[in-house]
């Protein structure tokens, strides 16, 4: 008797729980877009994670669910970018390594850098076939979605290469395609996870947090991160690669290239999301 | 017969006779109408233009094929020189078998047509513009029937008068202006009349646009386009002739010589420019190092203004030196070093270290650890190095990171105490490895310049920058990486280092 009230009771509380939190969900999702697209990328992250953990809760797994989730990803890489260019963490951890305070070193980056966010553009390889490819002494078969980055900057002389993995790469026409000589560069966002040196290849490697490497997908926070305007690219070539990134990274809704203001001045993807809203607040 | 009594005799002669048999006519028009003298036989005529010949009784006209002849005796008409042949002849025609002549009645002496054109001059306030185009049409037309260049050149004149009180009337409206400035166009009076009127009118224009930057940006365009040597970057005019423009711009412009006249139209072009740039740059509060680089991308000439913004700009940084971080640092000393303001870039990182001294301090040793590091890249400062090193192993004696970090700059702990046992440490490592063309400080524009478009571009956003690696050269070969941080303030690029790269086999 006591555990049926004692359920009873905890399934009540719950769906009480659900249901103010589904009516909080609108102005969530709203005041969370608004400020990614004024470029607050702390407000935005604050409120779109809030929305994100109300739709899992609610169980969403639509389309415009997805773009919320995605958007809140957005944010919250946006919010907690690393302080320093990898140019000057590498050079700090070149100086380090050759002056013998490889430990000391690793304890600064795991302080100052590990879980900070990076957003990239950047043409992406597929791991080359190295000599020193542990994963092919091991036998170990290479995940679907690894990748590497050739960052361009040689420290000292050596060579400096990223490595991760994101799932929704393999999704991307054309990933990894040995004919295809022009790569297209690919927008993504990761965790640092570690820094380490190769002495075997003299190459830095920068590794990002598996599970946290997505596809970028939204134009506006693009540009107010600063990537925008693109004198070499064009901001209509950076809006296709997001367009295409979109569909990859399984967003139905379309990503509007220059979000137009509706007359409450939301943008257009509130609307978009207004089915969700109806159907939570219900 | 006196010339009051002759004017009364006309008077009387026009009065009682029909209107358009007794009107004055010109010889010119006279002739013009030639074919219908058979017609005319028998009515009066009032005839005026220059005698070419005159004798007992005969006397011809100018470009007039008709003989007057008359019945009595001509008087003696008197010259004061070889313009002063002005007739006025009253008569017939009439026909002697087939051919025709002209009976003259009456005959008398006129004004000749330069006296005429003097009494005729439009004066006093009531003076319209287009009574100057009359008298230049009867000075034009006269002139060109008797190959009568000085009185074509009084139809110049009158011309340009006309033109000049029409210009005087529009003063201080656009449109009416440009009116008068296609009269010029129509009286041919001259393209560089019609150019000053123009630039009066866009002066006008100007004035009234102020404070609009559409209505500026759609003129500066115009000006571009359509005025000579505007977008010419290499047509410079003195300071003296800037300075006299920008003071009275009309009146300069006025008197300026077609060469002079292509340099103020890129001096207004410039000044536009300039003006514009601010102004949106005001109105989106884009920083001034962005306003200095549009200035040298679409104002090259103008050095010192650009130069000014920047140097505001770097003012204005170096104001809030303590809040930035270190990349933003990086970016504001390799800017002073551009400009060659190497203490105030020593001075900015004191500044900076000096705000997070008290800080890294509280955090003991990890902060000494970090300070000691900073003082180093920064400054290259050992003895300031050391010395922070020393004090955290004081905090925290015998600490492994700190000895490690002693050791690498040549000191050991001996009886406890740091002694310094290497003095051949290398200096610390610097990244810069300038090829010919590129060197830090330089933007983004600068390089694309010098470089053109880069083989490859990495992008990566860090906190409030954007941090670019371009790459120029062959993935097979020798490849070079160039650094730049753009700030996501103003969005200005700067190369911040340069780098060879290993070539990728």
């Amino acid at each position: 008797m006591v555990m049926l009230v004692g359920v009873t009771g905890w399934w009540s509380l719950r769906q009480l729980q659900l249901s103010s939190d589904a009516s909080r969900l609108r102005d969530l999702m709203k005041s969370g877009l608004e400020s990614l697209e004024a470029g607050d990328f702390s407000a935005a992250a604050r409120d779109l994670v809030q929305a994100t953990d109300v739709l899992d809760r609610l169980g969403r797994e639509d389309s415009a669910a997805d773009l919320v989730r995605q958007r809140g990803r957005e944010a919250a890489a946006a919010d907690g970018l690393v302080s320093v260019s990898l140019v000057d963490i590498l050079d700090e951890a070149d100086r380090s390594q050759r002056s013998g305070a490889d430990g000391s070193w690793t304890r600064q980056f795991r302080r100052d850098h590990r879980g900070r966010w990076i957003i990239m553009q950047s043409v992406l390889e597929r791991p080359s076939d190295r000599v020193d490819d542990k994963t092919k002494e091991s036998g170990e078969k290479q995940l679907p979605g690894t990748f590497e980055v050739e960052y361009p900057f040689a420290v000292g002389k050596r060579a400096v290469r990223l490595t991760g993995r994101m799932p929704g790469l393999v999704r991307l026409p054309g990933w990894g395609d040995p004919a295809d000589e022009d790569p297209r560069p690919v927008i993504f966002a990761a965790q640092l996870e570690a820094c380490r040196f190769d002495p075997g290849t003299e190459t830095w490697w920068v590794e990002l947090s598996a599970d946290t490497a997505f596809l970028w997908t939204d134009i506006g926070s693009y540009g107010q991160l600063g990537f925008l305007p693109d004198a070499l690219f064009g901001d209509a070539e950076i809006a296709a690669i997001l367009k295409r990134q979109s569909a990859a990274a399984g967003l139905a809704v379309d990503v509007p290239a220059d979000p137009v203001k509706t007359d409450d001045g939301s943008s257009e993807t509130l609307p978009k999301i207004g089915a969700l809203d109806r159907e939570a607040t219900r | 017969m006196s010339r009051p009594l002759t004017l009364v005799s006309i008077l009387i002669v026009v009065l009682s006779s029909p209107a358009p048999v007794d009107a004055v006519i010109s010889i010119e028009d006279f002739v013009k109408a030639k074919e219908k003298w058979p017609a005319q036989v028998g009515l009066r005529q009032v005839i005026e233009g220059r005698y070419a010949v005159t004798g007992r009784t005969l006397l011809r006209f100018h470009n007039c094929p008709l003989d007057f002849r008359s019945s009595e005796p001509l008087p003696k008409l008197s010259r004061r020189g070889a313009r002063d042949v002005n007739v006025l002849v009253i008569g017939r025609i009439r026909r002697d078998g087939r051919t025709l002549f002209f009976r003259i009645e009456r005959i008398s002496k006129q004004d000749d047509d330069l006296k005429l054109f003097e009494r005729r001059r439009p004066i006093g306030p009531k003076a319209k513009p287009a009574d100057w185009f009359q008298l230049a049409d009867w000075s034009s037309r006269r002139g060109h029937f008797y190959k009568d260049v000085e009185l074509q050149g009084k139809a110049s004149e009158a011309n340009r008068l006309g033109i000049a009180l029409a210009r005087r009337q529009a003063a201080g409206d656009a449109k009416l202006l440009r009116e008068v400035a296609r009269v010029v166009v129509t009286r041919a009076v001259g393209n560089r009349l019609q150019r000053a009127i123009e630039h009066e009118a866009m002066r006008v224009e100007l004035k009234s646009a102020r404070g609009k930057p559409a209505a500026l940006a759609a003129v500066r365009d115009r000006i571009g386009r359509g005025w000579p040597g505007a977008e010419d970057t290499k047509n410079r005019a003195e300071q003296s002739l800037v300075t006299r423009y920008r003071d009275d711009p009309v009146a300069v412009y006025n008197a300026a010589d077609e060469d002079d006249r292509r340099r103020l139209h890129r001096v207004l072009y410039a000044d536009l420019a300039i003006g514009l740039i601010i102004a949106e740059a005001r109105e989106a509060g884009t920083s001034g190092y962005k306003v200095a680089e549009l200035i040298r991308q679409r104002v090259p000439e103008a050095l010192a203004e650009a130069s000014r913004f920047e140097r505001m700009a770097i003012d204005a940084d170096l104001e809030r030196v303590a809040e930035m971080g270190r990349s933003e640092l990086d970016l504001l000393v390799a800017r002073l070093n551009t400009v060659q303001r190497a203490t105030d870039a020593d001075r900015a990182v004191d500044r900076w270290l000096e705000a997070r001294r008290g800080r890294l301090l509280a955090e003991g040793v990890a902060g000494r650890l970090r300070l000691a590091d900073l003082v180093l890249s920064l400054k290259n400062d050992r003895p300031a190095a050391v010395s922070m090193l020393v004090d955290a192993d004081r905090l925290k004696p015998d600490d492994p990171e700190v000895a490690e970090r002693l050791g690498q700059l040549g000191y050991a702990k001996q009886e406890k105490k740091w002694v310094q046992v290497r003095r051949d440490l290398p200096t610390v490592p610097r990244r810069v490895a300038v090829p010919t063309g590129v060197r830090v400080g330089m933007s983004g524009k600068q390089l694309l310049a010098v470089m053109g478009t880069p083989r490859r571009v990495t992008r990566l956003a860090v906190k409030r920058l954007i941090s670019e690696i371009w790459v120029y050269g062959d993935p097979g070969g020798s490849r070079i990486a160039v650094h730049l941080v753009r700030s996501r303030d103003d969005g200005t690029a700067a190369v911040q280092g340069i780098s060879q790269l290993p070539s990728r086999r």
